[in-house]
């Protein structure tokens, strides 16, 4: 999909920018594409993408997720839709999904690290989204099991946030 | 939860492990997530985790943002079918996440074996009762909130000024219900940890009219505070009973015949709003409801022949404001079909039939209408209109719902947690 992305043949004349990941590898995507990023559309601002665009943050892996998500969207982020090709609502929703459903810890976070890095807004909000689905139904212990989280409360804070809403617990 | 050091790793992927613990170390990201929890419960069970997400939970602009994408639900009604019986609750059908609410609504009665109870009002999960237990105890007039545990209930009002409250001349009577008045949304930034109302009562003496309100709060009574009494038009009101009220920025808003009556309660002035043209209540109430949405002033549903037509009028908290303008108009003919009744043909189904009546269901632009024993939730903006409810053959006698709100928001202890980076 990568390097589908970058042989992209672009109508409109579109600048092409290269996306450096922290191990190296080079995605070739347009200024459409790209600009979905809110860090990336600065730096394309102020003329700072000439020499492609390091992201030492983001790994290939993940980068290549971002990239194909941004592909998929760049239509209607573009809404005049002219420039490039925009996938149909329906398309996307369903790249979307699927997306999204597939993902799990450690990729998952690791999406949501890039998505928050490079200021796309849709994207952080479906992966945030994805965590916040997989806490629904859990008990304060699983959550904490999820995430490796430790419980930092005495047993009488934790007994007196229960019981204040003791309508959210089973017990 | 310490956060990674930027600097040493500057070109390499941050080991597997730490993705997770470097997004849910981010205050904003964790935020981001909270708030899109579908459910109160899971928010709740969510603050529980840990002291931070406890102290990001229980911030109150993140709550306010909570409650923007996820208004708290309508959960069911209590109903008063018959007299001889406590009012009991119905839920409506909910997601499993909000099915520890629903036992524990299933498990608070309200009255009990020789105690008889009625229900006045109903809002944000708190309920207007009074309680008869057999004497020498004494009446019990006040709110209680089946979801909060026992520690937390709202206070009753006090048996003297309860006296006080309803206590008029002999040529003067009390309006029933009487108005619980809870804060306002906008009024609830603090983290939901009031437990204070206003009772209002209406007392109609010959042609002039006034009100009562107290404000009650546990061990500091407000005084009872009455208002000067309005001359009413002819034909105003009935004498006994009055619709529910609508209290929006600070004032109470009730339906007489051909005028809405307001309460400003800062002033305790009554003042007058004429109804729209050809708009008028009917003796047995329940073709009118006062609604609103959002800030965006004061509407009317009236329910004519098989629709429901919304009117809008800007208000400014006192008498003045614009005119009624009619906004939107919903057709309920697939609802009353499915009701068939053979004297419906000939036309307008509420006139002179005292079991079709509107119900506002809290500040929401929604409703329950009540066609016979059938009961129906309708969301006007999103045209829908659901079946919920069937009444058994001979209930329906006296029949009054009281839709029941999921409470909100939560209520947090505070804890001695760090909150310097609380902004």
């Amino acid at each position: 999909m990568a390097a589908a992305a970058a042989e992209a043949t672009i109508d409109g004349g579109g600048k092409m920018i290269i996306l450096i990941s922290a191990d190296g590898k080079r995605f070739e995507v347009t200024e459409a594409v790209a600009s979905q990023s809110q860090l990336i559309s600065n730096m394309i601002e102020d003329d700072c993408t000439e020499n492609g665009v390091r992201l030492p943050n983001v790994d290939g892996d993940i980068l290549t997720m971002v990239v194909d998500y941004c592909n998929m969207h760049a239509g209607d982020a573009a809404a005049d839709g002219d420039t490039t090709k925009a996938s149909s609502t329906e398309e996307l929703k369903k790249f979307d999904a699927e997306l999204v459903q597939a993902l799990e810890n450690p990729v998952l976070f690791k999406l949501i690290l890039a998505a928050n890095f490079l200021n796309i807004k849709s994207l952080l909000d479906m992966t945030c989204q994805r965590v916040a689905d997989m806490m629904s139904g859990k008990t304060p212990e699983q959550m904490r099991e999820t995430f490796s989280i430790e419980n930092d409360f005495t047993p009488e804070e934790e007994a007196a946030i229960r019981q204040e809403n003791a309508w959210a617990f089973d017990d | 939860m310490q956060m990674e050091d930027e600097a040493t790793r500057p070109s390499s992927p941050p080991p597997a492990a730490s993705a997770a613990s470097s997004v849910l170390a981010d205050d904003d990201l964790l935020s981001e997530i909270l708030l899109r929890l579908a459910f109160p419960t899971t928010l709740v069970r969510a603050a529980l985790v840990s002291s931070r997400w406890l102290r990001l939970a229980s911030d109150s602009s993140f709550l306010r943002r909570f409650r923007a994408r996820n208004p708290p639900r309508l959960l069911g009604f209590y109903h008063t079918a018959r007299r001889d019986e406590q009012p009991a609750f119905v839920p409506l059908p909910q997601p499993p996440e909000l099915a520890p609410v629903l036992r524990r609504l299933g498990g608070f009665a309200l009255g009990g074996a020789d105690v008889s109870a009625v229900v006045f009002d109903c809002r944000n999960g708190r309920l207007l009762r009074a309680e008869f237990p057999p004497p020498p105890d004494e009446l019990r007039f006040g709110v209680v909130s089946p979801l909060l545990p026992p520690a937390r209930q709202p206070p009753d009002l006090p048996p003297n000024l309860h006296s006080q409250l309803h206590q008029v001349p002999n040529d003067a009577r009390v309006l029933r219900p009487g108005w619980m008045l809870l804060p306002e949304e906008e009024e609830e930034d603090d983290g939901g940890d009031d437990l204070s109302y206003t009772l209002v009562v209406l007392i109609r003496r010959g042609r002039g009219l006034f009100a009562r309100a107290v404000l009650v709060r546990g061990e500091s009574d407000d005084q009872i505070r009455t208002s000067d009494s309005i001359e009413l038009p002819n034909h105003y009101l009935p004498n006994k009973k009055m619709n529910r009220g609508l209290l929006f920025h600070g004032s109470l808003y009730m339906l007489g015949r051909e005028h809405v009556l307001g309460l400003n309660l800062a002033s305790m002035s009554l003042f007058l709003i004429k109804l729209p043209d050809g708009v008028e209540q009917l003796e047995h109430m329940g073709n009118l409801e006062l609604l609103r949405d959002g800030d965006s002033g004061l509407y009317l549903a009236h329910l004519k022949g098989f629709q429901i037509h919304v009117w809008h009028r800007a208000t400014d908290g006192g008498g003045n404001g614009g005119d009624w303008e009619m906004v939107d108009t919903m057709s309920l003919h697939q609802s009353f079909g499915q009701v068939a009744r053979p004297d419906w043909e000939s036309g307008d189904p509420s006139l002179g039939d005292a079991l079709v009546s509107l119900r506002r269901v809290e500040d929401n632009a929604e409703l329950f209408l009540t066609i016979d024993r059938v009961i129906f939730h309708i969301h006007i903006a999103s045209r829908t209109a659901n079946k919920v409810f069937e009444m058994a053959p001979k209930e329906d006698i006296g029949f009054e719902i009281f839709p029941f709100m999921m409470i909100w928001p939560p209520t947090f202890p505070a804890l001695n947690y760090d909150d310097d980076d609380d902004q």
